[in-house]
């Protein structure tokens, strides 16, 4: 099993996973996000109503680095980590099926047509008011590709290709099965296990442990797994003091926090501005305030999207936590936002429409709407496109007003430094559900896998503080590189047990021709059949030999041996035959093999399911121990 | 192979009643539906759940021999409530409680018809099952709602007290697991279940069951013709050892939608001009939801002002529950949702008792559908004598009630202590109903749903 890294850690995830299934290999494309740090680092702001012509680069993985097209399948864990998709789909020539669940399909699609409007072609970098020069990163400095946006019309074309999935639904492709479980961050977020007969591989992306909107967390499903991958460094503790250990904060917790910053600020009369996205971590800010805070003045959330994404809210009672759920069978509405919309006290617009930036030229509409001191909630949550740049510039200048930057990920200094100097209060209250290191531990506690691949900062080493590294109380960690812009690899390879057994089909001529006999014991029936093996999709399918296929099959002997050594047969067998010195050893590089060393002939016996070696100096010794073998531990059919 | 599968019917069999099929499959016993019978009033509305062991036999000598004798009934198991002296237990000794757990892996229900589901809170609350119980996500919210509505009538109109109880219904509710479509649910170790899409009505599934090489699909209720608010039935190329398929319709092949629909449409207009009441009798929820979409979309084309109504307080529910799980709908309402949601009908307000009063035309959706019962019986009573007046009977009747006699021709209709009722308005049944007919059924299954002379059609 191999996996590569192909974006950097914490920023929008893609992994590139090949592990054996069925009777070959199968490629599967974990995620496809977007790397959106650099568009924070560029000082430029994009306009979202005028403009001739893109100029910003998004960062993405670099589909020229692997073979697209031997892609079996991509799999997307939520709506965030599939903004690249589209440059995947519409630019290259992958074929690949695509899966991701029904509601992060719905979310994705409004998340990558806002990115569009904010960033897409229609739109030009601005000349910052203030002086300051756009500051674009330079091609060389990404590990990855830069590419303009794609349009409005990919995004369309791109989710017409993607295959929605439910929770627990089994797809089988190229001789592996995918099946996606809830990992309760967003609306339709999931873990993903991808098993083969003989290995069960499971794909952790942002999970969250905290009980808010989504389904919970599902830990069942993925016990009993082989390998599993955490694609991402946890969200970092909380450090109260600098000198002092960082601590775990609850998500419930910063949730308090925000509304105490609004309520605050709301009540001296500022204005409060939150840049965030208009779905996920909203709908438990809105929660939170209609809680917490008496509004004077209706809420505002502005985003092209907005009333897309409320109306989305209203349909996906399948989607939702068991809380949220039961609302729906009532059945009643299960979001507390869509009452607060319902008696005007939560109004989404799709854009301020400021034109250029004076009040006097403020759209109507929202000019009647927006009744200070209030709260507006706005994109993108960059701070470099939409309107929360408009909001941010009116807002700034006075001391009583708030920004607040909640969004995981534009929760920095820099999301706000083409805006400064600022005079209203800004505050940095990450809402981050995802689980941070000793919850994600004890995930991985509890799911037990026999090896655990984590990022190499998560992973125990001289220079990772202890609270921020994972364990694996079942077995091996193995650190996983991070992608860098030098172009070093970031790919990790897993030993693996080989496959004992494949599945394959029979064609119904075949299976009509074949006569059974029983074995004895309960239910094993065998048969003997000349046929002939031929692979598609990483599926064996047997069917009836041609007049050709006859001819070589002729060649092949009559006898088959059945069945493999077992290590206390063999032993066993040994001992018979009077050797005493014996030393048994399990092979570290490959699971289920044994090295067996008879000391007084210093003959040394490879013993796994698929083959047995024997090393020595004398063919006497050699030939007894096949005979041996041959007797007692394979049978003859 | 784990050998036979035995197939038990407790209810359906040959007749549109209660459907409640037992499959055996080694150890595994799984109760698909668990339906009542609209035509009776007595104990035999329920499936005689008293069979259980005789009727699955071996597979259920093989479970107990294998599983720990029954235990007592648990201390928490809340004894019958007051006035509602279990029906059964005058017929048959009742089984004592949790004993059905040990026959029975778990309970299917298919759609939430009552038919198909309306004895759930008998078996679980009155007859002590407390196993798994699996449904849609739709089925979960819509079934307590027509549950509630159905005990309504018949404990606190009709005064019969040997009913289940409101709060039967809510603690049954919270037995049910919900499932999506295609989702794969492990039941057992050895058991595993998935819904597929059904058509129908909203929720409504086709499940697959599969246990070890073993496996079978009940259909329940399904409908391969998409109509204005679902999409046709759909199941991925399982290939199921056994197929048990519903066949109310087998016998027929109906006219295509289209002329069904406008045939309809004609008719409800042409009397309503002549100043005539035309009432529908539907199921609260399901087809009463495709009429109302076509009737609302024909009085916006034709600029028509006769007022059309729906009985009950259910339509505000209804809405919402079609609202909340529009994703079950068709591809086309699931895409317009956030401009226009269809199930916010312009031309169609709550009903009022004192309006079946009003002189003029008038177009009245009530439940029930069969007549059997409730405001589409009261309202009959009232406009049947009318000569310009239209009933249109959507649905199938079951034999026994007054829908059925009144579409086989009866003339006058008699009431215990009242005076009869002559039928003078024109009665007509179109076909126009959720389930597959000839054409959408498969060639080779186990029938459920039908009587005795058309299923022969099947066996030549």
């Amino acid at each position: 099993m191999r996996v590569e890294n192909l974006l950097p850690f914490g920023a929008g995830q893609c992994m590139l996973l090949q592990m054996e299934g069925g009777a070959g290999r199968a490629t599967v494309l974990l995620d496809c996000g977007i790397d959106l740090v650099p568009l924070c680092a560029s000082k430029c702001l994009f306009h979202p109503t005028e403009g001739f012509g893109a100029s910003v680069k998004f960062h993405h993985p670099d589909f020229a680095s692997i073979d697209v097209e031997s892609l079996d399948a991509v799999v997307i864990s939520n709506h965030l980590n599939m903004l690249a998709l589209p440059f995947l789909t519409e630019y290259t020539r992958c074929t690949a099926k695509v899966y991701a669940t029904n509601a992060a399909v719905a979310i994705g699609r409004l998340m990558m047509l806002e990115l569009v409007e904010y960033f897409g072609n229609r739109s030009r970098p601005v000349p910052f008011p203030f002086g300051l020069t756009h500051h674009g990163t330079a091609d060389a400095q990404v590990a990855g590709a830069l590419s303009y946006l794609y349009t409005a019309h990919d995004v369309e074309a791109c989710v017409q290709k993607i295959n929605g999935v439910n929770y627990h639904e089994v797809t089988d492709i190229a001789g592996v099965s995918l099946q996606a479980v809830s990992s309760g961050t967003y609306l339709g977020s999931a873990n993903w296990i991808i098993s083969s007969l003989s290995e069960k591989f499971v794909y952790l992306c942002d999970c969250c442990s905290a009980l808010h909107h989504p389904t919970a967390l599902d830990v069942m499903p993925l016990q009993k797994c082989h390998v599993c991958l955490v694609a991402s460094p946890p969200p970092p503790l909380f450090s109260p003091q600098p000198q002092q250990q960082p601590q775990c904060y609850s998500y419930e917790q910063t949730l308090q926090e925000f509304t105490a910053i609004v309520g605050s600020t709301l009540r001296q009369g500022g204005n409060v501005l939150v840049p965030c996205y208009p779905t996920g971590v909203l709908f438990d800010l809105l929660e939170q305030l209609h809680k917490d805070v008496p509004l004077a003045h209706p809420a505002l959330v502005v985003s092209p999207r907005a009333n897309e994404h409320f109306a989305y809210t209203t349909i996906c009672t399948e989607w939702l936590c068991a809380e949220k759920q039961a609302l729906g069978f009532i059945p009643e509405t299960p979001f507390v936002h869509t009452a607060m919309h319902a008696c005007g006290s939560l109004l989404h617009y799709p854009t301020t429409a400021y034109q250029v930036f004076t009040s006097a030229q403020r759209n109507a509409v929202f000019a009647t709407a927006l009744r200070e001191p209030c709260i507006v909630f706005a994109g993108h949550p960059s701070c470099r496109g939409g309107d929360v740049t408009h909001l941010a510039r009116m807002w700034g200048s006075s001391p009583k007003n708030a920004v607040v930057l909640v969004e995981p990920g534009f929760c920095s200094a820099d999301v706000l430094t083409p805006f400064e100097p600022l005079a209203c209060q800004v505050h940095y209250c990450e809402c981050d559900p995802r689980q941070q290191c000793p919850q994600l531990g004890s995930l991985i506690a509890a799911v037990r896998p026999d090896h655990l691949l984590a990022p190499a900062c998560c992973v125990q080493s001289p220079s990772n503080p202890p609270w921020s590294v994972l364990a694996n109380p079942e077995g091996p960690v193995t650190p996983f590189p991070e992608r860098k812009a030098d172009g070093s690899t970031a790919t990790v390879v897993i030993p693996t047990a080989q496959a004992r057994y494949h599945n394959a089909d029979i064609t119904p001529e075949l299976g009509k021709a074949l006569q059974t006999h029983s074995l004895g014991g309960d239910c094993v029936e065998i048969a003997t059949a000349s046929c002939v093996f031929e692979t598609k999709d990483n599926r064996l399918v047997l069917h009836n030999p041609s007049l050709a296929d006859m001819k070589l099959l002729s060649l092949t002997p009559h006898k088959h041996l059945w069945g493999s050594p077992l290590l206390s047969t063999f032993l066993n067998a040994l001992l018979e035959a009077g050797v005493n010195e014996i030393a048994v050893e399990a092979d570290e590089s490959r699971r289920g093999t044994y090295v067996v060393t008879l000391r007084d002939t210093n003959t040394v016996v490879w013993l796994s399911p698929t083959e047995t070696r024997v090393d020595t100096d004398y063919e006497e010794v050699r030939l007894q121990l096949r005979d041996i073998i041959l007797a007692k531990c394979l049978r003859h059919c | 192979g784990t050998g036979k599968i035995r197939v038990v019917p407790l209810g359906a069999g040959q007749d549109v009643g209660g459907s409640c099929v037992l499959v055996c499959i080694g150890k595994v016993v799984v109760m698909f539906d668990c339906g009542m019978h609209m035509g009776y009033t007595d104990h035999r509305r329920f499936p005689d759940f008293s069979s259980i062991p005789e009727a699955i036999g071996v597979a259920a000598a093989q479970a107990q021999a294998h599983t720990p004798p029954p235990l007592p009934p648990a201390a928490t198991a809340t004894p019958p409530p007051e006035g509602s002296g279990q029906a059964a237990a005058t017929v048959a000794a009742p089984l004592p409680a949790g004993s059905f757990n040990e026959l029975i892996t778990c309970v299917i229900v298919s759609h939430f018809h009552l038919d198909h589901c309306g004895a759930l809170p008998h078996f679980t609350e009155q007859r002590g099952y407390s196993g798994p119980i699996f449904m849609t996500y739709p089925t979960k919210a819509v079934a307590p709602i027509l549950l509630e509505d159905y005990r309504k009538i018949t404990v606190e109109r009709k005064g019969d007290n040997n009913f289940f109880t409101q709060q039967n219904v809510k603690d049954c509710m919270n037995k049910v697991t919900p499932l999506n479509v295609k989702e794969l649910i492990q039941v057992t170790d050895e058991l595993q279940v998935r819904p597929w899409y059904a058509g129908h009505v909203l929720g409504a599934g086709l499940w697959e069951i599969r246990v070890g090489t073993e496996s079978v699909v009940y259909t329940g209720d399904y409908n391969m013709t998409p109509d204005r608010h679902l999409g046709p039935a759909f199941i991925a190329p399982v290939r199921p050892t056994l197929l048990i398929t519903e066949s109310t319709y087998c016998t027929t092949i109906r006219d295509s939608r289209r002329a069904r629909e406008t045939d309809l449409l004609k008719r409800v207009h042409k009397c309503v001009e002549r100043g005539g009441k035309v009432l529908i009798p539907v199921f609260a929820l399901g087809r009463a939801q495709e009429l109302m979409i076509l009737l609302d979309m024909y009085w916006e084309r034709m600029n028509l002002n006769v007022p059309i109504y729906f009985s009950g307080g259910l339509i505000q529910k209804a809405n919402v529950v079609y609202t909340n799980f529009i994703n079950w709908t068709n591809q086309k309402i699931k895409q317009t949702y956030h401009k226009r949601n269809v199930f916010d009908f312009k031309h169609i307000q709550p009903f009022e008792r004192n309006i079946a009063e009003n002189p003029g035309p008038m177009v009245l959706f009530a439940t029930p559908g069969m007549l059997h019962t409730g405001l589409s019986l009261d309202v009959f009573k009232k406009w049947a004598p009318g000569e310009a007046n239209l009933v249109i009977l959507p649905g199938y009747c079951s034999p026994g009630t007054m829908g059925n006699a009144v579409l086989n021709g009866a003339k006058r209709l008699d009431f215990e202590g009242r005076p009869s009722i002559d039928v003078r308005c024109t009665v007509i049944a179109l076909s126009f109903s959720a389930h597959a007919d000839a054409k959408g059924l498969p060639e080779q299954s186990w029938f459920g749903h039908n009587n005795a002379a058309s299923l022969l059609k099947f066996q030549i």
